[in-house]
């Protein structure tokens, strides 16, 4: 019973506000953000080589469109409260199939919207050579940041009821998350008083572990274990409240 | 009635549900036979949407236990697969048209190919949606939601219809559409359950009415039946103002305004008493009516809420329910 929930998501993601809003943000940080910044760094030292602020910066942006699905998961799931579709749904089908369609058509946007912004950042900064395996982790972390992101966003969708908390979390937790990470700047580039928080927040890992893939390295195991624990420990809370949800 | 073929459709025994320190049920038992409406009647929070909530697996009972056509009611996933449900409040997706919403509604719930395409268009025509169809939902007024709603609920033909206040906001034509689309689907053998608090949608569209108060079922039969429980009939007199200088107002007389007052007597003896104690006065009109469900509603109200915890005085004609036949 995926499929009239794929194709749902389909119809709602394919409303021109939201297509809009996964092309113009990335396109917006790439190119106001991206090109600005690179006339100031030039090059950023990244693993002994030294790489163009602008391919620096993709695996950032990149990072920070999985964050994007928390919002978006948020807020429709919110909606899907208010308006009883979650009812409809719940009394038509399991909400394993629910959640299943929303991840997997969010994974979907989240690696066209990557797909998207490696192209542009390609035909801007110029191309560079992505091996399958670099590929390939850039597809983990990519799918591990979405997966954590829309567990968090089903997490508050379900426990949030006023629309004035959500824009306070947004507030709140968004612009830290984006600037207090290496999305944007090196981990020793980041103000000392902000490096603790740069190290635990996950759009860091994500950031550094789609970089890794982006420029050929290897990604930090120690990395790569903490996103795995972020992620297990939200989907493993996010869990429990969908089962208190279902069965009350 | 084919043989071997469980006669009751829906079956709840002794349900009770608390929220938090709230009893929102206290032993809610009911029967729905295919073929026929039973109509769930009782005031705003006396129980009903959480008694079809358990019907229909989306919450479960603290004690008690349910079933739809043989399948318990806690497996949510074999029960959503039996049941037609329409929420009290408007599930749809307000982002989606009409068209798109019905067709996710008929899919989700087992419709496929032509005959999903057969069932929209039968869906808009018959609930007047044709010329709304590609209209987002949220463009629409409060009936029209409400239709749309309706409209995906009866496209699907399940053999238990469950109904959440279902004509809430509809004008009166929308009314009786749905009454008699309900009326058809029951009389080619679904079992429908429609909450409400509306008595005439009760009295119209239902074979039985359970009411229900503060989380208990006080009487369930028939609305003749009922009514016939209430033992009373009413006496109504329209008197020439000043009427209250002259006479004493009968006992238990309610005032009505415009110079009526109404009267309850239980022997015909007693019209004639009433008749005279008001002599002091001009009668200007008198009438007699017998009693409504309006009139049961209030008597069952008032009487089960005096009726001490535990003490089942309060229960009129309940149905005998035991084990589900056949589940």
């Amino acid at each position: 019973m995926l499929a009239p929930l794929i194709w749902r998501e389909f119809k709602i993601h394919s409303s021109k506000a939201l297509a809009l809003n996964h092309l113009l943000g990335p396109t917006s940080y790439l190119v106001f953000l991206g090109l600005s910044i690179s006339f100031n760094f030039g090059t950023v030292p990244y693993q002994g080589m030294a790489v163009s602020y602008l391919h620096f910066i993709i695996p950032g942006l990149i990072a920070i469109q999985t964050y994007q699905l928390f919002a978006t998961t948020f807020s429709l799931t919110r909606l899907d409260i208010s308006t009883k579709m979650i009812t409809l749904i719940m009394t038509s089908t399991s909400f394993v199939n629910y959640m299943v369609a929303k991840i997997a058509f969010g994974m979907l946007v989240s690696l066209a919207t990557s797909a998207y912004l490696l192209g542009l950042g390609w035909v801007i900064a110029g191309p560079t050579e992505v091996t399958p395996a670099g590929l390939l982790t850039m597809v983990a972390g990519i799918a591990l940041g979405d997966l954590l992101f829309f567990s968090l966003g089903l997490l508050m969708g379900l426990r949030i009821r006023r629309e004035d908390v959500r824009d306070a979390i947004f507030a709140l937790a968004g612009t830290p998350a984006l600037f207090s990470s290496t999305a944007f700047y090196p981990m020793d580039r980041v103000p000392a008083p902000l490096r603790l928080v740069a190290r635990l927040n996950p759009i860091s890992h994500i950031a550094d572990i789609v970089r890794a893939g982006y420029l050929n390295a290897s990604p930090d195991p120690l990395t790569c274990l903490l996103l795995a624990a972020y992620v297990a420990a939200a989907v493993g809370v996010t869990y429990r409240a969908v089962r208190r949800f279902v069965v009350r | 009635m084919a043989s071997g073929v469980a006669r009751d459709a829906v079956i709840a025994e002794n349900l009770v549900k608390y929220y938090g320190d709230f009893k929102a049920l206290d032993g809610v038992s009911l029967r729905v036979e295919r073929g026929e409406v039973v109509a769930l009647l009782g005031p705003n929070g006396a129980g009903k949407t959480t008694t079809i909530g358990i019907l229909c697996g989306l919450m479960s009972a603290d004690a008690g236990r349910a079933f739809v056509l043989g399948v318990p009611s806690t497996d949510k996933d074999g029960v959503s697969r039996l049941i037609s449900y329409a929420p009290q409040e408007t599930a749809l997706d307000y982002l989606m048209s009409v068209e798109d919403n019905l067709k996710f509604i008929g899919w989700l719930r087992g419709l496929r190919g032509g005959r999903l395409r057969e069932r929209i268009e039968w869906a808009l025509r018959e609930f007047g949606l044709l010329e709304k169809r590609r209209i987002p939902v949220i463009a629409l007024s409060g009936g029209l939601m409400r239709r749309v709603q309706l409209a995906g609920a009866l496209m699907l033909e399940r053999e238990v219809l469950v109904l959440d206040e279902p004509t809430l906001g509809l004008d009166p034509m929308g009314k009786m559409t749905v009454w008699q689309m309900v009326r058809e689907r029951a009389r080619r053998g679904a079992a429908v359950l429609v909450a409400t608090n509306d008595m005439h949608e009760a009295e119209v569209l239902a074979d039985r009415i359970a009411f229900l108060n503060r989380g208990r079922i006080v009487a369930f039969d028939t609305a003749d039946r009922l009514k016939a429980l209430s033992g009373s009939s009413y006496l109504r007199l329209r008197l020439e103002p000043g009427w209250e200088d002259l006479v004493s107002a009968p006992r238990g007389a309610r005032v009505l305004g415009d110079g009526w007052i109404e009267v309850e007597y239980r022997e015909p003896g007693e019209v004639a008493e009433i008749v005279a104690s008001l002599s002091g006065a001009r009668i200007l009109d008198m009438r007699l009516r017998g009693p409504t469900l309006d009139d049961v509603f209030r008597k069952l109200a008032t009487e089960s809420e005096t009726v001490p915890e535990g003490d089942g005085a309060g229960v009129r004609v309940v149905a005998e329910v035991g084990p589900p036949a056949g589940g």
